[in-house]
C-alpha cells in the first residue's frame, strides 16, 4: 500500500509530487512506448498468428440489425443469400488483392460483376461497404447515417441480402473489411439503365484468397486497450496530485497539472478521432 | 483581477491550440502521415504554450521545460503505439 502510495499520490517520500509523475518514471514510459510500437509491428509482420487482428461481427448480427432498420421504416425483412454472400467474399478479396477502397476497382471492376458471378441475376442491386469498425451495431448505424448507404439498407426493391467480414491489409494498414451485396430479384421491374452492366472476364482470375487467420491476440483490441489504461491513468494522477496539493497547501516547483490534464484528455479523444470507420 | 484575467486567457488559448488540434485530425482522416504531423505540432504547440505561460508568471525554470517536453513526447509515444497496434504501421 505504502509503494503505491509513493507512487501515485504525493508524500514525503518523493518529495511531494506523485512517483510517476516524475521526470524519469515519464522518460521510462516513453521508451518503453516506442520500443513497444516497434515490437508490435514487427510481431505482427512476423507471426500474424500469434498477434494480429480480428474480429467478432458476424453475418447474423449485420443481417439482424439491418432488417430491424428495416422493421422500424415499414420494409420487410431482407434474407441473407448464399450467392450475394459470395459476391460479398470475391469483392472484399478483390480489394484486399488488389489493395482499393472503392466500388469501382482499378481496373474497372464494378459491384455487379461479383454479384453476377455468382450466379445472382438480379434486377436492382447495391452495395455498401465499411472498414474500420469493431462492432456491427457501429457499422449499420454508420450506414443508416449516412443518406445514400441508408437509401440502400430500406431500398424497397431489394429482397436479398450478402455479407463479408474479413480481415486484411489495405492500402497499408491493418483493417477489418466489411461488404454487404443487395439484390433483388423482381422480374416484373424494369431495370434503370446506370450501373447494370456485367464485365466478360471471369470472375476469381484475379482474386486471391485473403488470410483470415484468427491471432490468439488481436492487435487492436491491446493497443486501444492499453493506450486507453496508460492515458487514464496519467490523467487521473494527475488529478489526485493537483487535489492533494491543493488540500495540503503544498508548496513545490512544477508544471501545471490542469495544463497536463487537458493535453491527455485531448490526445484521448485524438485516438477516438483516428480510429473511427469509415463507410462508402 | 487582472491576474484572474491573465490565467482565462492563457487557458483559452491551451484549450484553442488544443481544440485545433483535434480539428485538424478530423480533417485529415484518413491520412495517417498528416495525422501524426498534426498530432506532434499539436504536442510542440503544447509545449510552447507551457514555457510561454509558465514565463509569464515568473516561475519558468529548465525543470518545467524538461516537465513540459516530456509530458509531449508521453502523449506523441502512446498515439504511436496506439496507431502501431491497431493499423500496422
Amino acid at each position: 500500500m505504502s509503494f503505491f502510495s509513493h507512487l501515485f499520490l504525493p508524500r514525503r517520500s518523493n518529495n511531494y509530487r506523485s512517483k510517476i509523475l516524475h521526470n524519469h518514471i515519464l522518460l521510462f514510459f516513453i521508451i518503453a512506448l516506442f520500443a513497444g510500437s516497434f515490437l508490435t509491428v514487427a510481431v505482427k509482420r512476423n507471426y500474424p498468428q500469434v498477434l494480429g487482428i480480428s474480429t467478432d461481427i458476424t453475418h447474423e448480427q449485420l443481417l439482424l440489425l439491418v432488417n430491424e432498420k428495416r422493421q422500424q421504416n415499414g420494409q420487410p425483412p431482407l434474407k441473407l443469400d448464399p450467392s450475394l454472400n459470395v459476391a460479398a467474399e470475391k469483392k472484399a478479396e478483390d480489394m484486399l488483392a488488389n489493395n482499393y477502397w472503392a466500388h469501382v476497382s482499378p481496373s474497372g471492376t464494378t459491384p455487379w460483376f461479383f454479384i453476377k458471378g455468382a450466379g445472382y441475376n438480379y434486377v436492382y442491386a447495391g452495395e455498401n461497404l465499411a472498414k474500420g469498425f469493431s462492432s456491427a451495431d457501429a457499422v449499420v448505424d454508420a450506414w443508416m447515417n449516412s443518406q445514400k448507404h441508408r437509401e440502400n439498407e430500406l431500398s424497397p426493391n431489394y429482397q436479398d441480402v450478402g455479407f463479408a467480414i474479413k480481415t486484411g491489409k489495405l492500402q497499408g494498414e491493418d483493417i477489418v473489411l466489411i461488404v454487404e451485396e443487395f439484390g433483388g430479384k423482381d422480374l416484373t421491374v424494369v431495370p434503370s439503365a446506370s450501373g447494370f452492366e456485367i464485365l466478360s472476364p471471369p470472375i476469381a482470375a484475379h482474386v486471391q484468397a485473403a488470410t483470415s487467420v484468427k491471432p490468439y491476440v488481436n492487435s487492436m483490441l491491446l493497443s486501444s486497450n492499453i493506450y486507453i489504461a496508460i492515458i487514464s491513468l496519467f490523467i487521473i494522477v494527475l488529478v489526485l496530485d493537483m487535489w492533494i496539493v491543493r488540500k495540503h497547501k503544498i508548496v513545490r516547483i512544477a508544471g501545471h497539472n490542469m495544463d497536463h490534464i487537458l493535453f491527455f484528455i485531448t490526445f484521448l479523444l485524438a485516438g477516438f478521432l483516428i480510429a473511427r470507420g469509415v463507410v462508402i | 483581477m487582472a491576474a484572474k484575467t491573465k490565467h482565462t486567457g492563457h487557458y483559452f488559448s491551451l484549450i484553442l491550440i488544443l481544440g485545433l488540434g483535434l480539428l485538424g485530425l478530423k480533417v485529415a482522416y484518413p491520412n495517417r502521415i498528416l495525422e501524426t504531423e498534426i498530432a506532434i505540432l499539436t504536442a510542440i504547440f503544447y509545449v510552447i504554450w507551457g514555457i510561454v505561460h509558465h514565463h509569464q508568471n515568473h516561475s519558468l525554470n529548465s525543470k518545467i521545460v524538461i516537465e513540459y517536453i516530456l509530458i509531449a513526447a508521453l502523449g506523441m509515444a502512446v498515439l504511436l503505439f496506439f496507431i502501431a497496434g491497431t493499423f500496422g504501421i
